[in-house]
């Protein structure tokens, strides 16, 4: 799994490919919460190129959800492949990220 | 495998990741090569994935190195998974399912897991004895 990012004026997106799960959740974690940190601007993420995500995965985007909410931003998932959509609806969590 | 015989899968699983997702990659293949539908495979995958890596994660550290075994048997009208493990007694079936849009806002992520597994499965049971865990999944299929 890689991450890409791109700063613009104001918001960050970020583009994730490859699969979220246990061998990868550490780094992929790591970086989201590092960029919540750091950044007072919203924030996007493209998750068209994962095409599995587990529980953990699904848990880091709710706390980084969080985050931004504590600070009056936003985050938004702009684009999500059909097997995370799943997950994502499984967990009640579309209509949050507005998908 | 007879005409009349079910598909069957059966397979030892370390408690790590790289195991699990060899574990994740092998299951997938199966489901394929038997022409279950994607959807259900897929469901099937994460139900199965959850589940190992609860025990990866959760399972007591005294067995970290004894495997877990997974043994499937598509048997229209249904998908019977097993999961057999060494540690201490934790049925999932037995934990009350949270309202997943307050447990997130009331600052808690974990659980989801757990929620995943009973969503996705038309049935769950769990035995527990001497040492021996074993959660059973069940999944409605037909072939089409």
């Amino acid at each position: 799994m890689d991450i890409e990012i791109k700063d613009d004026q104001d918001v960050i997106r970020i583009t994730v490919n490859g699969d979220i799960e246990m061998m990868t959740i550490k780094s992929f974690k790591q970086k989201l919460f590092e960029i919540g940190q750091n950044t007072n601007k919203n924030i996007e993420i493209d998750l068209s190129n994962v095409d599995y995500i587990d529980s953990s995965g699904v848990g880091v985007l709710i706390s980084l959800l969080k985050l931004q909410k504590k600070k009056g931003r936003s985050l938004i998932i702009n684009k999500v492949s059909s097997k995370v959509l799943n997950v994502l609806k499984l967990s009640s969590l579309s209509d949050v990220f507005n998908i | 495998m007879g005409k009349d015989e079910s598909p069957i899968l059966q397979m030892k699983t370390g408690r790590s990741g790289r195991s699990l997702d060899e574990t994740r990659r092998r299951l997938l293949e199966f489901l394929q090569r038997n022409a279950v539908h994607d959807d259900i495979s897929s469901q099937i995958e994460l139900a199965v994935y959850e589940a190992i890596a609860n025990i990866i994660e959760h399972g007591d550290r005294a067995y970290r190195k004894s495997s877990v075994q997974l043994h499937i048997e598509i048997a229209p009208p249904e998908i019977r998974i097993s999961i057999r493990y060494r540690g201490n007694e934790f049925d999932i079936t037995a934990i009350e399912l949270p309202d997943l849009k307050r447990h997130f806002h009331s600052g808690r992520d974990g659980g989801l897991g757990i929620h995943i597994i009973r969503t996705l499965m038309d049935r769950v049971e769990y035995d527990f004895s001497g040492n021996s865990n074993e959660l059973r999944m069940v999944k409605k299929y037909s072939p089409s």
